[in-house]
């Protein structure tokens, strides 16, 4: 038999470039389809917003006494990605290898270093992806340095944090039937990070008093929250002046020095030291005597798991029958059954006692700071008043993204399109069941974690409302978020069932990627929140219509409200019963070929 | 109620009628004119070569796609018309077991009988359990049954409702030996009481073993449909060859449309 001497680099790479190659060409090719030409077009044009706008050709005049802002978020968010590494539940996605790669690369003449390699080389095309998106974001205010010594640095900073999770993958992974090493890595990242801790809790009152020396000297904004922002700065960087803290803290801001450097010759002093820390990184993985093959065809298949269960909409945590549940009865309307399901669902995947844990937690704090003699004030501040805040943000928040989160209707059950065409059940019932389902349970929980806490933190803070008007307006307040989630889950159904290809149901776009995808995320997102505007301006106008029609008269102010109210709710339902009407004859169209996550 | 071809005097409409059916994905045709009458009680063989278009068939019959043209029925009613009375008398069994990850073995039952309002439904869950030899597992969910125990639940379900019409894809995949005698004992007496059941499979012993008649696809259309005897007929040089060779043969060649019965 003719050999010839193997060259795994050079088939390493061929695999790698070609894959990246083709990569690109199917997605330039898929813009030919209008949802990913649309998307893309969103996407670049953001992009082109960064690079062509006034502010980021602005210049921001370094102060040479400050670390980069952008500098200390990262040093700071590193410092707790290294503390989430390390001491947290570990996570091998960083040792993941496609099925394929693991079928061929494995049994292959190759060494554990090139398998090694190959992982590195791997992540790559992420990597540039990345240094090419924050290129362009870090040209707002970037000061003088070139944009290319900046992706360099970028680059060099990206490495070495992939790097350093990959190490701290293998430290902590552990191959069935391999012996256990000493944890000597664990052990070092530990003393580092205890040391760290250490260091930055002696330096903080010190920090701390700077933060309210900051805060008396200056007033350039009435609510103070930029005032804040600058005198967090402030804190952080007298933090990590600290002699000890700046010792060790060394590694992580030679590593960032590069990208955030403000100019060429800044970058220059910086790259040696950015370089070493590369360099040894690079040298700690390819000594590292971990079982790398064990530990990444466990960490594959683990991988490869997880991705399969969310292409087909399956949840990610591992599921247990509860003692909690609702028993079916099994006669009756069939819808119900439905509902049932998706109650059950709901019930196993998001786990009551958590729910419960939460709202305790939400209640106990609001009751302590409801009885605290604080009053409500925003310019003074005080605990009642930064939790009112918190509490209306988090509500705010929930409002907008509540039914994007919660996905047990048809973005979940598209997934099972055969047994919902199956099903001995009118289009329309299988549309209505799901929807009412998904936004009963979404209002629900939301009341459960707003509403009692919502009244014991408001007690006192709404005027001249006694105990029972409140809790009457904020029981008014949750029938209105039942017809705003109605609205807003049944918009989230009608892209699942309308344009089922447009965005992926159910997945993490683990494999579909692409800058289009992006974009059409963002779209579906505007796109929704729009038509939710729309939809809700006939509600709006009928309820504050009736409001000011009726607010002088001898109807009392009470039943004003629930008058409006009623109205506002029987045009969202209406609206709604139109919908579903019109999207149970789409669902009637539908067909496994139209749904990516169904093809097979 | 839809007529079928069957002579006057037959006892009950036919179990599946499909006359000139179609199905068209854009340029791609994937059936055409497809015409057929399957009594109460036979099990047709489905086969054909990847593509000919057996799964779009048996997904236009279960209600899963809409046909380009033609008409689909079951038990007499139309697919497009009464969908809803269509469906509660059929069953689908695709290839690969869909199931609720979030639900337990005897809640995809308990579940089952409330969708399709089974009467009995108390006393038939444990009966079908036992059948399947899933009662041990009814309190644990699908991520912890083997691909085989899917499969026996999938069919529990589709049983439950005891459907007159069955339809099957590839209904052996992943049973061992023992699930595969059961699954093919399930389906001869399933026919026995009057079940029409369509499968389709490339296994030809099975469709040998099992069906009254066979339907061979072959780019959409028919290429053969009737008993072996009358698909042997239709090359009388192989008579003597095996099933598979005849298969090979009438696929590879055989002008479409080729009736045999």
């Amino acid at each position: 038999m003719n050999t010839v001497v193997a060259q795994p680099w050079g088939a390493l790479w061929y695999l790698y470039s070609r894959g990246w190659w083709n990569r690109l060409r199917l997605q330039v090719r898929r813009l030919k389809q209008p949802r990913y030409i649309v998307g893309a077009i969103a996407m670049l044009a953001y992009l082109g917003s960064l690079v062509f706008s006034e502010s980021a050709r602005s210049r921001v005049a370094a102060d040479p006494t400050l670390l980069d802002v952008r500098q200390l978020l990262s040093i700071v968010g590193l410092s707790l990605a290294l503390g989430a590494w390390w001491l947290a539940a570990p996570s091998d996605n960083a040792l993941a290898f496609s099925a394929a790669e693991v079928y061929f690369l494995f049994p292959a003449p190759v060494k554990r270093r090139t398998l090694v390699q190959a992982r590195l080389l791997s992540v790559q095309a992420v990597l540039l992806m990345q240094v090419l998106i924050w290129t362009l974001l870090l040209r707002r205010g970037g000061g003088e340095l070139p944009a290319i010594f900046r992706g360099i640095g970028l680059w060099v900073l990206f490495t070495t944090v992939s790097l350093h999770r990959l190490g701290a993958t293998l430290a902590r992974t552990h191959a069935p039937d391999v012996p256990r090493r000493k944890p000597v890595a664990k052990t070092i990242a530990v003393i580092f990070l205890a040391s760290l801790t250490l260091a930055a809790l002696r330096a903080a009152p010190a920090a701390l008093a700077m933060w309210r020396s900051f805060l008396d000297l200056t007033s350039y904004d009435t609510s103070r929250v930029i005032d804040r922002m600058l005198a967090g700065r402030v804190a952080v960087q007298a933090l990590l002046n600290d002699p000890i803290v700046h010792v060790l803290s060394w590694p992580i801001r030679a590593a960032t020095a590069p990208a955030f450097a403000h100019g060429s010759s800044a970058w220059l002093l910086a790259m040696p030291g950015a370089l070493l820390v590369l360099g040894l990184h690079y040298i700690w993985i390819l000594r590292d005597p971990q079982p790398f093959e064990e530990l990444a065809i466990g960490s594959s298949a683990r991988f490869a798991d997880r991705v399969a269960r969310m292409r087909r909409g399956a949840s990610l945590t591992t599921l247990k029958p509860s003692r909690f549940r609702w028993d079916l009865d099994l006669h009756g309307n069939p819808a119900v059954a439905l509902m049932w399901k998706n109650v059950t669902a709901a019930i196993r995947t998001f786990r009551p006692r958590s729910l419960m844990l939460a709202i305790t937690i939400i209640l106990i704090i609001a009751v302590v700071t409801g009885r605290s003699g604080d009053g409500f004030d925003i310019q003074r501040g005080g605990l009642r008043s930064a939790f009112v805040t918190t509490f209306i943000s988090v509500f705010a928040a929930a409002v907008l993204t509540a039914p994007a989160w919660f996905r047990l209707d048809l973005r979940h059950d598209l997934a099972h399109l055969a047994f919902l065409k199956t099903a001995p059940l009118p289009a329309h019932t299988i549309i209505a069941t799901e929807i009412l389902t998904a936004a009963g349970i979404t209002t629900m929980g939301m009341a459960l974690l707003f509403a009692v806490p919502g009244f014991f933190l408001m007690r006192g803070v709404g005027g001249p409302l006694s105990g029972v008007q409140l809790a009457g307006t904020i029981l008014a307040g949750t029938f209105a978020l039942g017809g705003v989630n109605l609205l807003h889950v049944t918009l989230y159904n009608a892209v699942a069932v309308w344009l089922p290809a447009w965005v992926p149901l159910n997945q993490g776009g683990a494999s579909t990627g692409g800058a289009s995808v992006v974009g059409q995320v963002y779209i579906t997102l505007i796109g929704i929140l729009t038509t939710l505007s729309l939809l809700l301006l006939g509600p709006a106008a009928a309820a504050w219509g009736l409001w000011l029609l009726l607010i002088g008269t001898r109807v009392p102010m009470a039943a004003v409200g629930a008058i409006g109210l009623s109205a506002g709710l029987v045009i969202v339902v209406l609206e709604w019963l139109g919908l579903a009407r019109l999207l149970g004859a789409a669902l009637e169209r539908l067909e496994p070929s139209d749904i990516p996550s169904t093809q097979s | 109620m839809l007529s079928s071809d069957f002579p006057a005097g037959t006892a009950h409409p036919a179990a599946i009628l499909v006359r000139n059916f179609s199905k068209r994905y854009g340029a791609v045709t994937a059936v055409r004119g497809l015409n057929l009458d399957m009594p109460p009680g036979e099990i047709l063989g489905l086969v054909g070569p990847n593509g000919a278009g057996k799964t779009t068939t048996l997904r236009a019959l279960a209600g899963i796609l809409r046909p380009t043209e033609g008409t689909l029925a079951i038990a007499g009613f139309d697919l497009a018309i009464s969908p809803v009375e269509a469906k509660r008398r059929l069953a689908f069994i695709p290839d690969e077991p869909h199931l609720f990850e979030y639900l337990t073995v005897e809640e995809h039952l308990r579940f089952t009988a409330r969708l399709y309002g089974v009467a009995d439904a108390e006393s038939r869950i444990p009966a079908l359990l036992a059948e399947m030899e899933l009662t041990e597992k009814r309190g644990v969910l699908p991520s912890e049954l083997s691909r085989g125990m899917k499969q026996k639940l999938s069919v529990a379900t589709a049983l439950l409702h005891d459907p007159a019409v069955l339809i099957l894809d590839e209904p052996l995949t992943g049973l061992d030996p023992a699930g595969i005698r059961r699954m093919k004992d399930t389906i001869r007496r399933r026919a026995e009481h009057g079940t029409a059941v369509i499968l389709s499979s490339h296994l030809l012993n099975l469709v040998e073993e099992l069906c009254t008649r066979v339907l061979l696809l072959r780019r959409g259309a028919v290429a053969a449909l009737g008993t072996i005897a009358d698909l042997r007929a239709l090359r009388p040089e192989l008579a003597t060859a095996s099933l598979e060779d005849l298969f090979i043969a009438l696929t590879d060649d055989a002008p479409p449309a080729g009736h045999a019965a």
